[in-house]
C-alpha cells in the first residue's frame, strides 16, 4: 500500500486525509448544532437564495479562473474528496434512515423530549448544520469537477457532464428553492367558490386563486367477499384464500371448497324490504350481490343476499352454518374526483376535473386533490386541495432531465462511458 | 376491438422470445436465437400499432397498457445491451421478464386498474418498480461476481469478470437513476412534492450513494478488497431498501409502505 508508507498529512493527500477533513466539518456541524439549533432554510428565503446561490456560483467561477494558481482549485475537484463527500453522505443517510425523523411533513412532532442526539441535530437530519455543510460542500466540489472535466483533454465529456451538472442542478435549485416553496390547504364547500387557504401553522391567506366546487365524486371497485367466523367477526383462519374478488363479467367462482355463482350484482342499492336489493342511484346506496354458495363435499346450497353496508344501512351476511358466514367487504375506493372551476385574479379560467395523481396547472398554482370527509365518505359536503407555487421547480426538472438521459446512456454504455 | 386479438399477437412473441431465451445459451444457435428475438420484438409491437390505431388515442392509459409498453422496451434494451456487451443471460433475463407481463395481459388485461389505490394508479407505476427490479437484479448478479473477485484475490484472477462487474454497476446505476428519478416526477404528480425524505426515499437515496462511493472509488484506490467489499455493503443497504425499510422504526409513517 503506497498509502500506508507514506506519513499522514505529508504531500499528496489521499483518501485518508480528505476522509478526516470531512468529518471534521461533520463535527464542526454537530458542534453549531447543539449550539445553535438547527439550520433555519427560511433564512433563504427570497431574495437571500439568490444572494447566496449567487455566491456559490461566484465562488466556483473565482476557483477556476485561478485553477492554476491555487490549491484550493485542485483540492475541491479533487476525487479523494468526492469520495470523502459521498461515503459521509451515505453514513449521514443511514443514520437518519434508522432514527425515526421528527420533522414530518407535518411539521415537528411536540411529543418529541430534547436530549443529546436531538440537539445534535440527528433527528432532524436534512436541515442539520452537519447534513447542510457536507451538503453544500458537495455542490462546490461537483462544480469544480465539471469545469475541470470541461478544460481537461478528456474526450468522455458528454455523458460526465449530463450526469455531474445534472446532479449539481437538482442539489442546488432545490436547496435553494425550498425557502420559496408556497404549500396550502383550500377547503371547498360543493357549489361555493373559496379563495381563503391555510398554511401549516393553521393561519389563513387569501390567495389570488379561486376554486368553486361543483362536484365531489367518490369511485368504488366492487368489493371481495370473505368467509368469516360468526362469533369473532374476523376472517376464519382455516380458510386457503382469504378474498374473493368478484366482478361483473365473471358468474361462478371457486373459494375455498365453495362453488359461488354471483346471481346478481348491484353496485348503488338500498334494501327491498327484508329479502332482496333494488337499484338506486343514490348516495348512501351500498353494493350488494344475490349469491349462490354450494359446499363441493355436501353439495348443500344455499342462496341469498348478501351486501357490504355503509354508515347507514346494516351489512347483510349469508350464514353458511352456525360458526361461519359469507360477507362482502367494505368497497374500496378507486378514485376520487373533484369536478372544479378554478379562476385566478389575472383573469384565467379553467374547467377540470381533479384526482390523486392528476393535478391541475393554472398560472404558476398547481392545484392537487387533497381531502374530503372521512366521516362521510361519498356524502362529504366539501373537498379538500393542496395547492403548490414552486417558482424554482422547471430548473430542478431540468437537472432531472439531463439526469436522466446520463442514465439511459449509463444503461446503454455501461462501463464505456468512463 | 384489437384486444380481442392480443393473444394471437402476444402467443407468438412469447413463444419467440422463450425460444430465444433458451437457444441463445447454446453456442452453435446464437444468431437463430437473435433471429426469434428479434421477430418476437416486431411481432409485438405490431400488434402496439395495430392497438393504437384502433383506439385512436396514445394508449397509456391503463395499467394492461403500460405492461404492453414494459414487455416492448425491456425486450429492446435487453437486446441493445446484448449486443454491446456480449452477456447472453440478458437476452434470457429480458425475454422471460417481458414474457411473464404479456402473459399477465393475457390472462387479466386490467388486473392493476381493479383494485389499486388512487395513489397508485399512475402511468408511472410500472416503469418506475420495474426499472428498480432490473436495476436490483443487475446489482445482485455484481454481487456475486464480487464474492468472486475476493475469493480468487490472492490468485490472478480473471479481469474479464472485474470488467463484468463494472459494466453490471454502471448499467444498473443507470436503471437506478431513471428509477429514482421517474418516482420523483411521480411523487410530485401525486403529492406536489418531489422529494420529501420519506423513509423509503432516504433509503433509496443512500442506496444509489453507496453504489456511487463504488464507482468513484474504484478509479484510483489501491486496496481492491475493499473496494468489493464496498460493493457488497451496498447490496446489504439495498435489500434494507428493498424488503427491510418497513420494519424500521423510523418508517412507521412512510407512505411507500405497501
Amino acid at each position: 500500500m503506497e498509502n500506508s508508507r507514506k506519513r499522514i498529512w505529508e504531500s499528496p493527500w489521499g483518501f485518508t486525509e480528505y476522509n478526516l477533513i470531512v468529518w471534521s466539518i461533520v463535527l464542526v456541524g454537530f458542534v453549531l448544532n447543539y449550539n445553535i439549533g438547527n439550520f433555519d432554510f427560511f433564512l433563504l428565503a427570497r431574495p437571500y437564495n439568490f444572494f447566496f446561490g449567487g455566491g456559490i456560483v461566484l465562488f466556483i467561477i473565482l476557483l477556476s479562473l485561478f485553477r492554476k494558481k491555487t490549491i484550493l482549485f485542485k483540492f475541491f475537484s479533487s476525487l479523494e474528496l468526492s469520495v470523502g463527500l459521498i461515503s459521509t453522505l451515505t453514513i449521514l443517510c443511514i443514520i437518519m434512515g434508522l432514527t425515526p425523523q421528527i420533522l414530518t411533513s407535518e411539521g415537528i412532532d411536540p411529543g418529541i423530549k430534547e436530549n443529546f442526539f436531538t440537539r445534535l441535530g440527528l433527528r432532524q437530519m436534512t436541515t442539520s448544520w452537519s447534513f447542510v455543510l457536507i451538503y453544500f460542500l458537495t455542490l462546490i466540489s461537483l462544480g469544480s469537477i465539471i469545469i475541470k472535466r470541461l478544460f481537461s483533454k478528456n474526450k468522455k465529456k458528454i455523458l460526465f457532464t449530463l450526469n455531474h451538472l445534472g446532479l449539481w442542478m437538482v442539489l442546488f435549485f432545490s436547496a435553494l428553492g425550498y425557502s420559496d416553496l408556497q404549500r396550502y390547504i383550500m377547503y371547498v364547500n360543493k357549489s361555493e367558490i373559496e379563495w381563503r387557504v391555510y398554511d401549516s401553522n393553521q393561519e389563513a391567506i387569501e390567495l389570488p386563486i379561486a376554486i368553486k366546487l361543483n362536484d365531489f365524486i367518490i369511485e368504488d371497485y366492487i368489493p371481495k367477499l370473505a368467509i368469516i367466523d360468526r362469533k369473532t367477526g374476523e376472517i376464519e383462519k382455516t380458510t386457503k384464500v382469504s378474498y374473493l374478488q368478484l366482478d361483473t363479467n365473471t358468474r361462478n367462482y371457486s373459494f375455498n371448497g365453495y362453488k359461488i355463482t354471483l346471481n346478481n350484482y348491484i353496485h348503488s342499492s338500498i334494501p327491498n324490504g327484508d329479502t332482496s336489493f333494488r337499484f338506486t342511484p343514490m348516495l348512501g346506496s351500498t353494493p350488494s350481490a344475490n349469491i349462490s354458495l354450494k359446499d363441493r363435499k355436501t353439495n348443500k346450497v344455499i342462496s341469498g343476499w348478501i351486501s357490504s353496508g355503509n354508515y347507514a344501512l346494516m351489512p347483510r351476511a349469508l350464514n353458511i352454518d352456525t360458526n361461519l358466514a359469507l360477507v362482502m367487504t367494505k368497497p374500496e375506493p378507486k378514485a376520487y374526483i373533484s369536478d372544479i372551476e378554478v379562476f385566478t385574479q389575472d383573469e384565467k379560467y379553467k374547467k377540470a376535473r381533479i384526482e390523486v395523481n392528476k393535478p391541475l396547472k393554472i398560472g404558476s398554482w398547481w392545484v392537487y386533490q387533497y381531502g374530503y370527509d372521512n366521516e362521510m365518505g361519498k356524502l362529504s359536503n366539501y373537498s379538500s386541495f393542496e395547492l403548490v407555487h414552486d417558482p424554482w421547480l422547471y430548473f430542478v426538472y431540468f437537472g432531472i432531465f439531463l439526469l436522466g438521459v446520463g442514465g439511459v446512456l449509463l444503461v446503454i454504455l455501461g462501463k464505456k462511458s468512463i | 376491438m384489437a384486444w380481442n386479438y392480443f393473444i394471437y399477437f402476444a402467443v407468438i412473441s412469447i413463444i419467440l422470445w422463450l425460444s430465444a431465451s433458451v437457444l441463445i445459451l447454446n453456442k452453435n444457435k446464437i444468431k437463430l436465437a437473435e433471429i426469434l428475438f428479434i421477430s418476437g420484438i416486431i411481432v409485438f409491437a405490431g400488434f402496439i400499432a395495430f392497438l393504437w390505431r384502433d383506439l385512436s388515442r396514445p394508449i397509456f392509459k391503463t395499467m394492461g397498457e403500460t405492461r404492453l409498453w414494459y414487455s416492448l422496451f425491456l425486450t429492446i434494451i435487453g437486446y441493445i445491451t446484448y449486443k454491446k456487451w456480449k452477456y447472453k443471460w440478458l437476452v434470457s433475463y429480458t425475454g422471460v421478464v417481458a414474457s411473464v407481463f404479456a402473459i399477465i395481459n393475457i390472462l387479466k388485461p386490467d388486473i392493476h386498474t381493479q383494485n389499486l389505490m388512487p395513489a397508485l394508479q399512475s402511468v408511472w407505476f410500472i416503469p418506475h418498480v420495474s426499472v428498480y427490479i432490473i436495476s436490483y437484479s443487475m446489482f445482485g448478479a455484481a454481487t456475486i461476481a464480487s464474492f468472486i473477485i475476493l475469493y480468487h484475490l490472492s490468485k490472478n484472477y480473471e479481469n474479464k469478470i472485474v470488467e463484468l462487474v463494472d459494466n453490471l454497476v454502471y448499467s444498473g446505476f443507470g436503471f437506478l437513476l431513471l428509477g429514482m428519478l421517474m418516482g420523483a416526477i411521480w411523487a410530485k404528480e401525486a403529492w406536489g412534492n418531489y422529494w420529501s425524505w420519506d423513509p423509503k426515499e432516504t433509503w433509496a437515496f443512500l442506496t444509489a450513494t453507496a453504489y456511487l462511493v463504488f464507482i468513484h472509488l474504484r478509479i484510483k484506490y489501491k486496496d481492491k478488497a475493499f473496494i468489493y467489499w464496498i460493493l457488497i455493503i451496498s447490496f446489504i443497504l439495498l435489500c434494507i431498501t428493498w424488503l427491510g425499510v418497513s420494519y424500521l422504526p423510523s418508517a412507521q409513517s412512510s407512505i411507500h409502505v405497501y
